[in-house]
Formats: C-alpha cells, structure tokens, sequence
C-alpha cells in the first residue's frame, strides 16, 4: 500500500474564504481569547499565533476576526474528502488537520504518483487551501513527515525507516509527558529511541508508545476506517467578513463549486438540480435554486449559472456564510439521446447557452414556438421550451392548418379594436383591403368560438397589416403585421 | 498594427476593392440581393438592417435565409416588438424546433442577450431589436458574432443611418410605392461600393 498524506498547514484559517485584509481565528476563553492563525496580511502588522488578541488589535485597529468554527472544518473537510475521492475510493480522514489517500491503485491511472500527487496539489491550490503532501508506505509515517513539512515521495519502507529516525520527538503525536520523560534519557530523535532495547524504555513510557513507531515504519499493520461519502453534498464557507457584492460571493462559490466536482467525477456523475443558500446575519438564509436541462460536472459551466443567479437576485443583507447543496447525483446521459446536442442531426449543443440566457432572464423569458392544430389563429400556436420537449402537449408533426392562406409573421397578442368609418377599418388613416375575406369559424365546442372574417389591409403608407371583422358585432380588429 | 490586420477589421471596409469574396456568406434568397452583396448575408459578422415602418416586408427578407439555418442551427429572436407566428414561420420553410424566442427587459437585457447569442458557437442566426445600442456596444456584438460564427441581425430605426456603425453590412429598407415591392438601399457592405439599390418584388 502506498499513501498520500495531506497536511492541511492553515486549515484553520483557510476554512473561512478568503480576504486581503488582515484576518485572524481567535481561540481561548472569552476574556482572554489568543491568535489561532491568521493571515498574511496579519502578520504584516506583527501579529502572530498564541498573541492575546488585545495585543494584536494594538498592532492593528483593522484587524477582522472569527471565533476558531470547529463545525465548519468538519465540514470542509467532509468535503474535501468528497472532492478528493476522485483520486481513490480509500480516504481517510484526520480530524480538523488533513487526509489520508491509499494511492497504490490509482497511480497508474493518473501517470504515476509524481503526477498524482502534483493534480492533488493543484487542486487544493485552487481551492484555496495550504497543503504538506508526503507519499510513504505507511499512513502514520507519512503523515508525521507531512505534518512536519517534509514533503518526499518514498516507495520503500526501509527508506521511510532512514528518514523517521531523523525526525525529533517533538514531531510525534503522543502526550507530552512521553516526550518528556524520553529527553530526559537523552533522548532526541526517532532513531535513538528505536536503538534502545525494547523492554525496558516500554515500562517507562508504556506499550503503546512502541506500538504508535510500529504503525510509522511498518513494523505493525494500521488499518484506516475508510471515509464514507454521505449520500448527498452539503459545503458550507463562513466568510471572513461580511459580503454584499456578487463578484465576493461568487469568489466564495468557487471552491464548493470545485469540491462539488470531485464528488461528481469520483462518482462518475453530474449534477442537475443545486441549491444556493445565502446566510444573513439575524435573518433567514437565502435559497437560491438552481436547475440545469441536463447533468452537468464542468465547473466553469456551474459556475456560469450561479455567476447569472447571483446576477439576478438582490441579496436582502450581508451574507457571512455561502453554502452549496445537492442531493441528486444523475448519470450524465449519452450525448446522442440528448435533445440540444443534436449527435444525430449535427445540431450544436444548444444547452450552455439556453441555461445561461435562462439563469439570467429567468424561465420565462426563453422559449421556443410551436404549432397547434386549432384553426383560430391566436391559438394556432404555443409556447414550448426550445427543441420541443416531448411532453409539453406540442405537435411538432401536426399538420399545419394554415400553409396555404397567407399569414402574418407577427401576430399581437390580443387583437385590437379598430376605428372604423361608414362600415371601414381605419389604422391613422383609411386601410385598403387588399385580399379576403377568409372565413374563420371556429371553436363553438368550448365556448370560445370565433366567428371572424380576416383580410390583408394595407395603410397609406403600405404596411400591410392583418385584421378581420367579427360578424356578430361586426367590429374591425388588428391581428397581425405582414412584416 | 500593421495594413492586414487593420484591413480585417470589421469597422474598416475598403470602397474600392473588388477582389473576389473570401469571407463566408449565406445565400439571402433573393440573387439580385445576393449579387450585390458579394454572396449574401455575411457570416460572422453584424447586419444591420434600418426600417421605420413594420409591415413592409422586413422579415420576408430574412425568411430564406433563416429556413435554410434552421436545418442546421438553432436561430434567437430578441426582443421582437410582437409575437413571431409560428404557422407563419413554418410555412416560410423555418423549423421551430430550432428557434428560441428571448424576451428581455430593458435594453441592457437585450444587448447582453444580443451578445451571449452572437458569441454562443451554436447559432446560425441572431435577429435582435435593440432599442438603444451606441457604437460600443455594436463593436461588442460585432466581436461576438466574429467568435461565434453567427449572422447577427438587428432591426433599427432610419436614422440611425447617420451614425458611424460597425456592421458589415448596414441596409435600409423603404417601400416602393408604385409596385409595392421592398427598396433595398445597401448603405455599406465588405469589400465594395454597392451600387443601386435593390427592388424586391412583393409576395
């Protein structure tokens, strides 16, 4: 087995988005609460981990800070192991610190493990997260020399063995009083406490100790409760501060668009129905849904549509936290059963688009034309989504009543009331019949009959234009414009 | 900058230059229109097309050209000023499986719908009726409809005809009052003057 242990170094802070002005994660007491971490930017001004926060506000007035938010490192990092099962289906995870990958299987398919451990760097780089990244033969020996910012590719266990014999004690996990109690035999290093005999160095410290070295350079088998991945995703990103701007929340989206990703390619799937919420301060959360015509895992595509949603949506308050949700994970069809990607007819792939247009104009404002087999003109068509979804009720085969009478290319949609002089149609000045009449007589079966007589018209100006006189109440109306 | 790629520019057109078309055009339909267009329709590129009156055969102009793009394109309508008719459509030869009707609010609407349309790649046509467009934003849909391959189309009123544009093709459309049939004044075009204007006749 091989392992890839991933050292998350500023986890803390990092499970916040991100921000370019000072920040720190404040931990302690209420009354005395300390620099966890912080960023950068912070540590411009001096400020630095284990500063009573009084001290580093001193050093900067400006300075934001959040309470350490242990429920969203969990939760980030349920996400990252999502995200990184596309790597393996073995991950392990290291509470509120890092994960653990068993890599022997997938190596090959990602070109060896150079390459695989470089796409996993990039990835958590384009997520926003810090990361030591050791491959070992063991998970424990990897991880301790990941923790330790020892990043190396060792296939060998007798080299991880040379290598932990260099590490200090210090860079152990194991009680304090352990270490203590080794230094004050003289002891420094891994290895010297490997050269001692066994038997009596365990009574002092306990079994447990020489069974933790075991696991590290293999000595001892360690096996690692696989994550299991929950059913569904939830990312959740608290935000540094609070963000009333699109561009921010859309930066913040970014890395739960990615997370949302891996799981999706782990998975072999897409996604087709999301769920954006928006949380205020005080104030109920923001639920922005967000559907696409098919399944879909291409980031910047996700992104698009939650770019032209945030577009469109006037946020009620600051947000301070953004979450992404999906619970649905469908196979991504084959292309050549799909509507919009036209494999058969050579038709471009029309969904991109159409989901763009819709995300930002809404549902309704993106449509396609159909024709309907009803002889009144204003219902000798309707509505359908584009390409025609089978199930809307549209006849795209349906013999068209009205090929041979000509017929407006515009229509309006209510005809309007004309003026009318000694029994004429008048439109700004006498309108000419030029062709009619058309009988139309229809529609008596659901009470809606129409019982018309439709001629071209044309104005002075020779518009041409589409209106009929009804023979009850024998009433000129407009219809439509022969343009 | 030098000569070649400031020739290829969309809003730099040379009077003189009679040398044969290189750049793809749709056949309009209409051969007399076709003629004096250098092939028809340009492809990847803007028309503009000027008209103040509705009824006079504007879109009748377009029909073939559309019927033909729909077997194989899907083609947008944004923001027409009335419901286009679907048994009108079809009977013009037009699949409605492949036309998307777009209705926008606002001229920002539809000049971002004009452009996402234009730059899409899966569109053969964009007919567009921007209410307010400034030289800018055309310079916008003329890059779009260049990166997408689309023949864009927008319906704008006459006196626009006084302002600087950088379409390819730029017509404006009058009445013929004796015959009836539709005057087509080509006002610009690529790659040469264009002469008299086109009488069509009426359906």
């Amino acid at each position: 087995m091989l392992w890839l242990s991933i050292y998350l170094s500023n986890f803390a802070l990092e499970v916040f988005g991100e921000t370019e002005t000072p920040f720190a994660v404040r931990t302690g007491p209420d009354n005395r609460p300390v620099v966890h971490v912080c960023n950068g930017a912070a540590e411009e001004h001096g400020i630095h981990p284990g500063q009573p926060l009084e001290a580093a506000f001193a050093l900067c007035h400006t300075l934001l800070t959040r309470e350490r938010d242990r429920a969203a490192e969990h939760q980030a990092l349920n996400a990252l192991a999502l995200w990184s099962q596309q790597f393996t289906p073995l991950v392990h995870i290291r509470p509120h610190e890092g994960l653990m990958l068993e890599v022997a299987g997938s190596r090959k398919l990602f070109g060896g493990l150079a390459a695989l451990r470089d796409g996993v760097a990039e990835g958590l780089q384009e997520m926003g997260y810090r990361a030591h990244l050791t491959v070992a033969p063991t998970p424990l020996g990897g991880w301790l020399l990941a923790k330790n910012g020892v990043e190396l590719l060792i296939e060998e266990r007798d080299r991880l063995r040379d290598i932990l014999q260099r590490l200090p004690l210090s860079g152990l996990e194991v009680k304090p009083e352990t270490i203590a109690a080794l230094r004050g035999m003289g002891l420094r290093r891994v290895g010297d406490v490997l050269r001692q005999p066994r038997g009596a160095l365990a009574r002092r410290v306990g079994p447990d100790f020489y069974d933790y070295l075991d696991r590290a350079i293999g000595l001892r088998a360690d096996p690692r409760r696989p994550f299991e991945p929950p059913s569904h995703f939830d990312g959740r990103l608290p935000l540094p501060a609070e963000v009333d701007n699109t561009d921010a929340l859309l930066f913040a989206a970014r890395r739960l668009v990615l997370e949302l990703v891996g799981l999706l390619r782990a998975k072999g799937a897409g996604v087709q129905d999301m769920r954006l919420t928006l949380e205020h301060r005080g104030r109920p959360e923001s639920e922005l849904p967000i559907g696409l015509r098919r399944p879909s895992r291409d980031a910047d595509h996700l992104l698009t549509l939650i770019r032209e949603r945030l577009e469109r949506f006037e946020l009620p308050a600051s947000t301070d936290a953004i979450g992404l949700h999906a619970d649905r994970f469908p196979e991504r069809e084959s292309e050549h059963d799909d509507l919009f990607s036209g494999e058969q007819t050579g038709i471009p792939d029309a969904s991109a688009w159409l989901e763009k247009l819709r995300a930002r104009l809404g549902d309704n404002a993106v449509g396609g034309l159909g024709p309907a087999a009803d002889h009144r003109p204003e219902k000798a068509w309707r509505p359908c989504p584009p390409g025609h979804d089978d199930n809307t009720g549209c006849i795209p085969n349906a013999p068209l009543p009205t090929t041979k009478p000509l017929r407006p290319l515009w229509l309006f949609p209510e005809p309007k009331p004309l003026e009318q002089r000694n029994g004429r149609p008048r439109l700004k000045g006498e309108l000419h019949l030029i062709r009619g009449p058309e009988r139309i007589e229809t529609g008596w079966w659901d009470g809606d009959d129409a019982a018309r007589d439709y001629f071209i018209a044309a104005d002075v100006h020779g518009e041409h234009f589409w209106i009929y006189r009804e023979r009850r109440s024998q009433g000129w109306f407009l219809q439509g414009v022969f343009a | 900058m030098n000569l070649n790629s400031l020739l290829t520019r969309a809003d730099i057109w040379r009077g003189r230059d009679t040398s044969p078309q290189t750049t793809p055009h749709l056949s309009t339909g209409h051969p007399a229109l076709d003629e004096r267009l250098g092939g028809g329709w340009p492809v990847g590129a803007l028309t503009e097309i000027l008209v103040d009156q509705k009824g006079i055969g504007e879109l009748r102009l377009l029909t073939p050209a559309l019927a033909h793009l729909s077997r194989a394109y899907w083609q947008a309508w944004i923001a027409p000023p009335h419901i286009p008719y679907a048994p009108a459509l079809a009977a013009a030869g037009i699949d409605l499986q492949r036309l998307v009707w777009i209705r926008t609010c606002g001229d920002d609407q539809t000049l971002w719908s004009l452009e996402q349309s234009l730059r899409s790649g899966v569109c053969g046509a964009v007919l567009g009726w921007p209410g307010r467009a400034d030289n800018r934003a055309l310079r916008r849909l003329q890059l779009a409809a260049e990166h997408g391959e689309a023949s864009g189309f927008l319906f704008r009123p006459r006196q626009e005809a006084h302002q600087p544009s950088p379409a390819a093709v730029r017509l404006e459309l009058e009445l013929e009052h004796d015959t009836r049939g539709l005057t087509v004044h080509i006002l610009k075009r690529r790659g040469g003057w264009a002469g008299q204007p086109v009488v069509l006749s009426a359906a």
